[in-house]
């Protein structure tokens, strides 16, 4: 059975003998082929463009989280190095609890220049985190949800200890859920737009051809030449 | 060995056993081990004008006036470099003439028994770029710049921030943040 480019059905000999998907396909009318094409290299093409950009996006983020928890994990390093030369953790710890008004720091520490723990900072609602934070070389990671970053606290061109800083990735988290909803609702508009434009589009197409089968069936019917 | 390990080392020992006291002759030599520690720091923390220093070389002096409660604390710093300069320290007696103490730029005042000496010896200063400290009580509302102060368990230390800025002598905000107090003005 195949489409005719009236939409009408008519029974015909495969000649293949495949009648699986093919013979679906093949069954449905040529104008809704039309739609489905469009429509299926349209979407492939936005969420293809849209996955892109959430991976650019997520990327962009992190480096953007990682270069401001640098220079703030820097702040802190120069702010303690006062208390840690004169070894007044009382004050190092002053200087950690600024951190409370950056609700993404769950956990800091400072550790001395003979790596023995210093002074350290803790959210108060931060409790799921192995605490206190182990002695790492300089740098930062990322696991699966917080970031952590050691610097060296320096004095005179001379290390005098180590600063690290965890920060939950809650902020990235609701960054990519936000990117990924708005992307599905431009993908709907953009979906439902291309429909619209694919149905107006097929009909440029198959009009012609409905008019050649008609006039063929015209001739066959009437023998009308 | 790192000059901050050395100091550290300095420190640490002192500071195992150390026990704090109202009385500072009771355990001088580990207490003022420890405070040499301290005066090291200072410098780290100071910024003295440029014209002070003939050239880049120039040695960055420590001199304390007075009887020695030093001893050889200072001996594994002799030389090493506090920021980029080397460190000397000299010791004089209570009768240097104010001359030669001014070639200090941080000078350490021994407390003697008269306090008008202290107070001699400050207005001597006057007009020079010496940092002055000392231990001795009130140091700092005497025109000291620091003053030591025993604070319920460590040794602390005040600031007189207008007098040092007086003499030209600058302090980081990393060393006044961590001051037990700090002196903005002569009628503080």
């Amino acid at each position: 059975m195949i489409n005719r480019a009236d939409g009408k059905r008519e029974n015909v000999q495969h000649t293949n003998g495949d009648s699986g998907n093919v013979g679906l396909w093949t069954r449905l009318p040529l104008r809704l082929k039309l739609v489905f094409g469009m429509v299926t290299v349209s979407s492939t093409a936005i969420v293809a463009f849209g996955l892109a950009v959430i991976v650019y996006n997520s990327m962009t983020f992190k480096q953007q989280m990682v270069e401001n928890l640098a220079v703030q994990t820097q702040m802190l390093a120069d702010n303690c190095t006062g208390a840690l030369v004169f070894d007044i953790g009382e004050d190092a710890e002053e200087v950690l609890k600024s951190l409370r008004s950056n609700q993404e720091i769950s956990f800091a520490c400072i550790f001395g220049e003979d790596d023995t723990l210093f002074a350290t900072y803790r959210r108060d609602d931060a409790v799921t985190s192995p605490w206190p934070l182990a002695l790492e070389d300089e740098g930062h990671r990322f696991e699966s949800e917080r970031l952590i970053m050691f610097r060296p606290i320096m004095l005179a061109g001379r290390e005098i200890g180590m600063i690290g800083i965890q920060s939950e990735l809650d902020d990235l988290s609701a960054s990519l859920r936000k990117s990924v909803w708005s992307m599905l609702s431009v993908l709907a508009m953009l979906l439902l737009f291309t429909y619209g434009l694919a149905v107006a589009l097929q009909r440029v197409i198959t009009s012609p051809i409905h008019q050649l089968a008609e006039t063929a069936k015209s001739i066959s019917e009437r023998h009308d030449y | 060995m790192k000059l901050t390990a050395k100091i550290l080392i300095v420190v640490t020992v002192c500071t195992a056993f150390y026990a704090p006291t109202t009385n500072p002759q009771v355990e001088p030599s580990r207490e003022y081990v420890y405070k040499a520690g301290f005066l090291c720091k200072f410098l780290l923390f100071t910024r003295w004008p440029e014209d002070v220093f003939a050239d880049s070389n120039t040695e960055i002096t420590i001199g304390v006036l007075g009887k020695n409660p030093f001893g050889d604390a200072f001996e594994p710093v002799i030389g090493e470099e506090f920021n980029g300069r080397p460190l000397f320290v000299k010791f004089f007696g209570q009768d240097t003439p104010a001359e030669t103490l001014r070639e200090c730029h941080l000078l350490f005042i021994v407390p003697t028994q008269d306090r008008t000496d202290m107070r001699r010896t400050l207005t001597s200063l006057e007009g020079s770029h010496v940092l002055t400290v000392s231990d001795s009580e009130d140091f700092v509302e005497d025109g000291g710049m620091i003053g030591f102060v025993q604070t319920r368990d460590r040794i602390g230390f005040e600031i007189h921030k207008s007098a040092a800025s007086k003499a030209g002598v600058n302090f980081s905000s990393k060393l006044l943040r961590v001051a037990t107090r700090v002196v903005e003005a002569d009628d503080d």
